[in-house]
Parts: structure tokens; C-alpha cells; sequence
């Protein structure tokens, strides 16, 4: 993405990616609130993963700087792979086809990881909202909430290169997943109270069109917490005496 | 804390939406979606998890679990007072009748093992991550 500003502000650093799936009702707007940042990101990356509407199309319109690339079936945490595969930048961002950034959300996190090498990983809080028959009636649902989440995120490279992608057989506890492997590792995260995240809730969320499967790939993860020496700091077991 | 000690002859069943549990490579897992807390029960304990979950009354397991063991009833009983008050502090189970999708689920295997006072382990390194996901039953 080019502008008037020195390429050597960390946001130019920055590669966003969007995995999506038959996302063309809400990509546009995902990635008008990507461009919309005020700390401008070095590329944005759309893993379209099988789409069979007019994705690509609409991602492509919204903005001449998105690359575009296609994958087939690999679901979400797949998608993030192949885009944190082919991404340039030194740090490294995610966004659902169907979610929002508030304006400052990347500024804010470069600032803090640009200021301090030791933060490995920023995260920030995030909001639920729906959409109302108009733009202008949007109903939150309930307050800010910590989004240990990958849309949250603003993360280092070199997190991954230490601790390895996401889990792609994890379509809905691989941030969950991601983020405990990563403080198991010893790597540090930082939760920033402030709202940097919206969250649509709407009648094709993924998550909850598989509520049963999501429900299970968590306990899933608990198990396998559960099944390995406990780390140091990570959990706090409280047998019964 | 409970002023009184649970009832023993009343049935008990899982605080659903919000508690999810499931038996995954034999091993019970119980997880309570509202704080992010998840459970171990070793071997005694998932056998009076199953049998409750079930519809037996802690009673009548207690009476199983005391007779495969060959154990005193009294000091079955008041092992499963204690757990069966952990459960219920934690809010996983709550007084009533099981659900009849759950009579089913799971293997119910009596340990093997001498008979050792029931434990469930609580796990809370993942309470920050589940502010969205996944979502509760509708």
C-alpha cells in the first residue's frame, strides 16, 4: 500500500490478512475499516478459501492495493497459514471477512511493540454488535470484552517463526490454542484495555452455525491441557484436599 | 460455601447451557462455558460423574461405588457428600431430573484401582480465551 508517508513507520510493516468464505455481503466494509486505519498497513492479504459468491470480486474493488489469493477447503486457520505464508511484513495482523477495526487499532499496536522488543504479541478488547436494517442501527451486544482472539491481534513475526502456525485442524479454538502454546513458550502478551475490535453477530457467524463442533473443539483443548505436566504459571490446578 | 450438605437422595443434573462435558480417549472433561473453568475427575470421581449424570441419585451410586470396593457405605457416602457439594459450589450440576441425551453418553467404567476418595481438578489457565468462543447452546 503506498501513501505519503515514510515507508519506515512500523505500520508500513504490517500485513493484515482476511481469511474468508463466501464473505461478499461484509468484506467491503472490512476492509474499508483496514484502509481507514491511521497508521496505514504495508499489505493486506484476502485468503479466499473456495468462495463460491463474488468474494474475490467485491475484496479486489474494495481497495486496488488487496492482493487476492485462492485456497481450497482449509478452513479459517488454514487461510490465516497461507496468508502469514506469502505475508512480507514484520508484523503480522488478522481480520474476519465480517469484523471491523476501530481507526487506531493498528497505530495503537505498533506504537506499543515498536516501543518494547520485549512484547511479543498485542491484543486489545472487542465489542459484539449487529447490524440493524441500517447502517446507523447497530445494537451492541453487551460491553467490551478481552478478545484473546487472532482479530484482536498485532503480533511479531517472530512468534511465529518460534512457536509455529496456527492449528489447522482447529477451525474454532485455533486462537485459543495459538495464544496458550505461545505464553507456554514463554513468549509475551500484551492485553491493551482498550476497544480495537468489532465483532458482527449475524446469522452465518461460523462459529455459531457450528456451535456443537466449536463446543467440542474447546473441551478438546481442555483435555489436552489437562493430559501434559502443567507449565509453570500457565494454569492454576486446585485439586480437592 | 453451602450452609447445608447436599441431598444424597435427590437426582442431580448438568447445569446446561453453560456447563459442556463430554468423555474424550476415556477421560471426562467438564467445562463451564460462563468463566472458562475446566474439570478432571480421576477414576472414582468419573464413575460417580457418569452414574449421576445418568440419573442415578448420589445415593445409589455411592451404594455401587461402596459395594465394587467393598468399602464402608458411611464413608462412601460422606466421600461423595463432599465431592457432590464441589460440584455443586462450582456450579456444574444443579438439582433435577438428567436430561435424556445425556443417560447415554459416555462408557461408565468402575475403576480398577482400590478405592480412593473421589477428586475433581479445576483448571483455569483458559478463563481469559472463551470471552466469545465458542458460543452457548441457543
Amino acid at each position: 500500500m503506498k501513501d505519503a508517508r515514510p515507508d519506515s513507520l512500523p505500520s508500513h510493516e504490517v500485513s493484515v490478512i482476511v481469511p474468508t468464505l463466501n464473505g461478499a455481503r461484509f468484506i467491503a466494509e472490512t476492509i474499508a475499516s483496514i484502509v481507514a486505519q491511521t497508521a496505514a498497513p504495508g499489505e493486506i492479504i484476502v485468503v479466499d478459501d473456495g468462495s463460491i459468491d463474488e468474494t474475490a470480486s467485491v475484496a479486489r474493488s474494495a481497495a486496488p492495493c488487496v492482493k487476492v489469493i485462492r485456497t481450497q477447503g482449509l478452513g479459517p486457520a488454514g487461510a490465516r497459514n497461507a496468508g502469514i505464508g506469502i505475508a512480507i511484513g514484520r508484523f503480522l495482523a488478522f481480520l474476519d471477512h465480517d469484523d471491523l477495526w476501530v481507526p487506531e487499532k493498528l497505530a495503537v499496536q505498533t506504537a506499543l511493540l515498536d516501543s518494547d522488543p520485549e512484547i511479543d504479541i498485542c491484543l486489545g478488547m472487542i465489542r459484539s454488535f449487529q447490524d440493524g436494517p441500517h447502517a446507523a442501527e447497530r445494537k451492541w451486544l453487551g460491553e467490551p470484552v478481552p478478545g484473546y482472539l487472532t482479530i484482536t491481534m498485532l503480533a511479531r513475526r517472530t512468534a511465529f517463526e518460534r512457536i509455529g502456525l496456527l492449528d489447522q485442524l482447529r477451525p474454532f479454538s485455533d486462537s485459543a490454542e495459538w495464544l496458550l502454546r505461545a505464553e507456554d513458550a514463554g513468549l509475551r502478551v500484551k492485553m491493551l484495555d482498550q476497544e480495537l475490535t468489532y465483532h458482527r453477530v449475524h446469522d452465518r457467524n461460523h462459529s455459531r452455525l457450528n456451535g456443537a463442533r466449536s463446543r467440542a473443539e474447546f473441551l478438546d483443548l481442555a483435555r489436552r491441557r489437562m493430559s501434559h505436566a502443567p507449565q509453570a504459571g500457565a494454569r492454576t490446578p486446585q485439586p480437592c484436599t | 460455601m453451602m450452609e447445608q450438605p447436599p441431598s444424597l437422595a435427590q437426582g442431580y443434573r448438568l447445569n446446561e447451557p453453560a456447563v459442556i462435558t463430554d468423555q474424550i480417549d476415556g477421560e471426562w472433561v467438564i467445562m463451564n462455558l460462563a468463566n472458562g473453568a475446566y474439570y478432571g475427575l480421576d477414576a472414582v470421581a468419573s464413575c460417580l460423574w457418569q452414574s449421576l449424570l445418568s440419573g442415578e441419585t448420589p445415593l445409589v451410586a455411592g451404594r455401587v461405588i461402596a459395594a465394587h470396593f467393598e468399602v464402608p457405605e458411611e464413608r462412601v457416602a460422606a466421600d461423595i457428600a463432599t465431592f457432590l457439594a464441589q460440584l455443586l459450589d462450582e456450579g456444574l450440576l444443579i438439582a433435577g431430573s438428567a436430561l435424556p441425551e445425556l443417560v447415554a453418553r459416555g462408557e461408565n467404567r468402575v475403576p480398577a484401582a482400590p478405592y480412593a476418595t473421589p477428586c475433581i481438578t479445576r483448571y483455569a489457565d483458559m478463563t481469559r480465551l472463551l470471552a466469545l468462543d465458542p458460543p452457548l447452546p441457543a
